[in-house]
């Protein structure tokens, strides 16, 4: 039996880490080890390797220790119990060969503990004769050699120079691990002990002292510093360098087996503390060499159970520019090392994460999840669905593959193994029938039953099977892009369609942040084919939300999506150019011109004086709960007094004249404010009776009314506005569409509503355009007509110039054809 | 007097120390002091002393043989006891009683050494609780060793 004592001058050099750590690298290569917690005033390995019913017995007062074995020996008491009654077997994962004891320092923090260690202390302070605890620890080595018959004995020693830190350390020990950081005051007092150390008598028959140092909690990037040089050449050749992790710093977890009670910091990826990690698993290697095939066994097991914690509690993702909050598991939720018997037969999971808290006796296993080494993953999988309600098993093995099984198809006796590469978290066994499975199908079932938490997921998807054709390589399937399209803009829920826009345009501001100088043109695929037609498609409600707080203001970078999706539709429908920064700063320069100021003037007089003035040709939406302008009032003709409309009343009357308009009773566009507002009683009320939905009848009502305001506002593309072409106000219940702005409106909203391929959108636009007056319908007969001759006709009228025959001829004929 | 003699006590002066000693040793036992091993060698010494004054036929030679064992013993140093125990059975003359009662106390400490580490003792190892009386002396002789060592 080799024993080795892990001592440390200062606290807080993360000794009692190391020590847990290095017994189950020990344990997992093959050896048998026994751990002993001598830091007597302050126990802490309980914590590292006991599980909850240890800790449980320790807080009742229940647990015997270190401290009892020590105490009956100095009072001369003969031992009444064999001392496997204080070990504690740690679990270790099924196959392994190795063995793990635990001897604890006793019932810390309860009482019962305090108490017996203060009986010792006074039994100390009496010199008995040949009672002193260097003789007590050296029976109780003694008795762990002859009772448990370990490899190795690890003794986490206490700190500091007394009886207990430095003699018992030096008379007990083999090998002394002395773990210091760079701290002077730490350096210093280590090598004080490191000269005690080397100088203190060895008994018969022990082998000379060997001392190792450990120089712990050094910035990354500072393991090569001069400063490190120097304590090295101080303390010696034996000294290795461990990084610091802050994570693990703060939290003492294990690296294999944690048990923070914090969360978990999780701002990096799974490769959070990777260089510790990595640096402690060599050291503990190089420090006990044996098989080396089972260490690297091991090592490969820590490291695939470490990195599986991480990914389960990791509270963030990281993104480009910043770090996203993940839905992750709840410590509290997952225990480790669980042991699961039955018909004499057991495996121990490596991980198990519940329903809900472990502690709670309700609580169900929702996945197990264990590291496989040379068993058949299949075979272990199907022993856990069936022998456990889990719905999900994740096979951990050395190949760093994971696979993930589902209890849904238990039906057929075999485990079903799924495609997915990550582990759920605990949102996936809400939303997901099966949280294995994150096919593109069940993720739109997800979104369908009105779950959010997998929209990033779904655009992702979208990206990839749409814009990935721009790079090459990656399979293109526009029918699976058009069904998520479809799917999405399915939603009717607003919350959830408010949701929808924020994960596309969120996936929209990362890749346009990362990707603004290389591949745009993947942002403008997202923006063009998936932003904008959702923005058009989903309930209004949800879309103005979105082009409200896609205002200029508050936006970090780039030109707001919102104002981006009314810029193509400008662009692409009417051949115009949107973008009212740059209107404000042409037409500006051109009235300072005028005025012979100097634009850069820093006050009111220069450009920014201008602002109000401007403030227009920025589009703004809103949705309105009044009446709108032909229900606000009528003035009686005869007596001059006004009376009250009945909306409701005026709505089915002009339905059933075929007489309904759309601008002035469902929306209106407020040439003067630039402002497109939606009614929403009247949208109501109208979709009611024509027995259409709400949605479609507002988002119609919306493109048409956009389209108003962008045929005001646009700029041809040579950069000239037209500010007096514009829709005569809506002001009260005499008002008239025009027939020239209408007829032209509705040609390119229906234009529109083609090309976003919605059948139910297209199918409320028909049936309004039904009962509305002869310039609303006479799209019908345009409807053959080019774009391109639109567009032309439309901008010949925008600049004054008059159209050309035979479009006037055309138009009036289809009115009239209308009007019959 | 010279200082030769001085140092020299007479058997009367030393079996006033030795009871003051003696009482003064059990008191500091009772009251858990921890100097109470110091106390006892203190008697080992006046006890040894005497022997080497007397002859081990005498009565007080013979009480003092066996007196500076018993405290040797319980002053915790072990290797002393064994030493004298060894020194004084080697005598011819000393009285059969006186004897038994020395090669008792051995007897009686080795036994009560076993019963208190038996896994020591198993391991053949209870050696190692003599040596730690001696390590321990040298490391507090020694304060460069340990600078704090309790």
């Amino acid at each position: 039996m080799e024993t080795v004592a892990f001592y440390s001058y200062k606290g807080g050099v993360g000794r009692t880490l190391l020590v847990a750590n290095t017994a189950q690298f020990l344990a997992l290569s093959g050896r048998r080890v026994v751990v002993l917690d001598l830091d007597l005033e302050a126990p802490g390995l309980l914590h590292k390797l006991g599980n909850s019913e240890v800790l449980a017995r320790a807080a009742s007062g229940k647990l015997p220790g270190a401290v009892d074995e020590l105490l009956s020996t100095v009072e001369g008491q003969p031992q009444k119990q064999s001392l496997r009654k204080a070990a504690i077997e740690v679990a270790l994962p099924t196959g392994t060969k190795g063995a793990l004891l635990l001897i604890p320092a006793g019932s810390a923090p309860s009482h019962t503990y305090w108490a017996a260690f203060e009986r010792l202390n006074n039994a100390l302070k009496s010199n008995r004769p040949n009672g002193g605890l260097p003789e007590a620890i050296l029976e109780l080595q003694a008795r762990i050699a002859e009772e448990l018959d370990p490899e190795f004995l690890l003794v986490d020693s206490r700190t500091g120079i007394t009886e207990l830190g430095g003699l018992a350390t030096s008379i007990l020990a083999d090998r002394v691990v002395c773990l210091t950081t760079a701290a002077a005051e730490s350096v210093e007092g280590t090598l004080v002990v490191a000269q005690a150390l080397h100088a203190a008598p060895r008994l018969s028959s022990q082998r000379p002292l060997r001392v190792d140092y450990l120089l712990t909690r050094i910035p990354s990037g500072s393991t090569r510093s001069d400063q490190v040089a120097r304590i090295s050449k101080v303390l010696g050749d034996s000294v290795t360098v461990l990084p610091h992790d802050s994570g693990i710093a703060s939290e003492e977890r294990l690296l294999a087996h944690e048990r923070s009670t914090q969360t978990v910091r999780g701002n990096d990826d799974d490769n959070d503390g990777k260089e510790l990690f990595s640096a402690t698993l060599t050291w503990i290697a190089q420090a006990f060499p044996g098989h080396k095939q089972d260490a690297e066994k091991a090592r490969h097991r820590m490291e695939a159970v470490h990195r599986t914690w991480q990914h389960l509690t990791r509270t963030t993702d990281r993104e480009d520019g910043g770090y996203r909050s993940r839905n992750a598991w709840s410590e509290d939720r997952l225990r480790e090392r669980v042991r699961y018997e039955k018909d004499k037969k057991w495996r121990d999971a490596d991980i198990v994460a519940y329903d809900r808290p472990a502690s709670d006796k309700a609580a169900k296993p929702l996945m197990i999840i264990e590291y496989v080494d040379g068993e058949d993953r299949d075979t272990v999988a199907r022993w856990w669905l069936n022998q456990t309600q889990a719905p999900v098993v994740a096979v951990l093995s050395e190949s760093s593959e994971r696979r993930l099984y589902s209890g849904k198809s238990r039906w057929d006796s075999r485990a079903h193994h799924s495609d997915r590469w990550d582990i759920p978290l605990p949102g996936d066994f809400d939303t997901l029938a099966d949280p294995t499975d994150v096919s593109v199908d069940s993720l739109l079932n997800a979104v369908r039953r009105g779950h959010a938490e997998h929209l990033d997921r779904i655009v992702t998807e979208w990206v990839h099977v749409s814009a990935s054709t721009l790079h090459g390589g990656a399979p293109w399937k526009p029918q699976l892009a058009r069904k998520i399209l479809d799917t999405l803009a399915s939603v009717d829920d607003e919350e959830l369609a408010r949701q929808v826009l924020w994960a596309t345009s969120r996936h929209l501001h990362h890749r346009g942040h990362r990707m603004r100088e290389k591949e745009g043109s993947s942002d403008e695929l997202v923006l063009s084919d998936l932003f904008s037609p959702l923005l058009w498609r989903l309930p209004p409600k949800a879309s103005i939300e979105i082009l409200k707080e896609h205002g200029h203001r508050g936006m970090p970078f780039g030109a707001p999506l919102g104002m981006l999706s009314i810029g193509l539709l400008a662009h692409e429908l009417l051949g115009l150019r949107y973008d009212p920064d740059a209107t404000f700063r042409l037409e500006g320069q051109r009235i300072l011109d005028r005025a012979g100021r100097s634009a850069e003037t820093d006050d009111d007089r220069g450009l920014y004086g201008l602002a109000p003035k401007f403030r227009h040709t920025e589009i703004s939406f809103e949705i309105s709960l009044d009446s709108p302008p032909l229900a606000r009032c009528e003035t009686d003709l005869d007596e001059g007094k006004p009376r009250s409309v009945d909306l409701a009343r005026l709505i089915s009357d002009r339905i059933a004249a075929r007489s309904l308009i759309t601008t002035g009773l469902l929306g209106d566009y407020q040439a003067r404010v630039g402002r497109v507002v939606l009614y929403e009683t009247a949208i109501t009320q109208c979709a009611e009776m024509l027995a259409l939905r709400a949605r479609h009848v507002g988002s119609v009502t919306l493109i048409h009314e956009t389209i108003h305001a962008l045929a005001h506002l646009g700029r041809d593309l040579d950069g000239r506005m037209w500010p007096e072409f514009s829709l005569p106000a809506a002001d009260g219940p005499l008002f008239e569409p025009s027939w020239f702005h209408e007829t032209l409106t509705q040609y390119f909203t229906y234009q529109h509503i083609v090309r976003l391929r919605d059948m139910a959108l297209l199918h409320a636009f028909e049936s309004m355009s039904n009962k509305q007056t002869p310039e609303y319908r006479a799209w019908q007969r345009l409807k053959g007509m080019p774009m391109e001759d639109a567009r032309s006709w439309f901008m010949n009228v925008r600049r004054g110039v008059g159209v050309p025959a035979p479009w006037p001829n055309l138009m009036f004929d289809a009115i009239r054809e209308e009007s019959r | 007097m010279t200082s030769a003699e001085l140092s020299e006590p007479t058997e009367d002066e030393l079996d006033v120390l030795v009871s003051i000693a003696i009482r003064r040793a059990e008191l500091l036992v009772n009251m858990r002091s921890p100097i109470s091993a110091e106390a006892w060698h203190e008697v080992m010494a006046y006890e040894e002393q005497l022997a080497r004054i007397t002859s081990s036929a005498e009565i007080a030679g013979g009480v003092a043989r066996a007196g500076a064992v018993t405290a040797a013993l319980a002053a915790g140093r072990r290797p002393d006891a064994r030493r004298l125990a060894a020194q004084y059975l080697a005598e011819d003359a000393l009285p059969s009683e006186r004897r038994t009662v020395i090669e008792r106390a051995i007897e009686q400490d080795a036994k009560l050494l076993a019963q208190r580490f038996p896994a020591l003792t198993k391991r053949g190892r209870l050696g190692w609780i003599d040596e730690l009386g001696a390590w321990r002396i040298n490391v507090l002789a020694n304060p460069h060793v340990f600078p704090c060592p309790a």
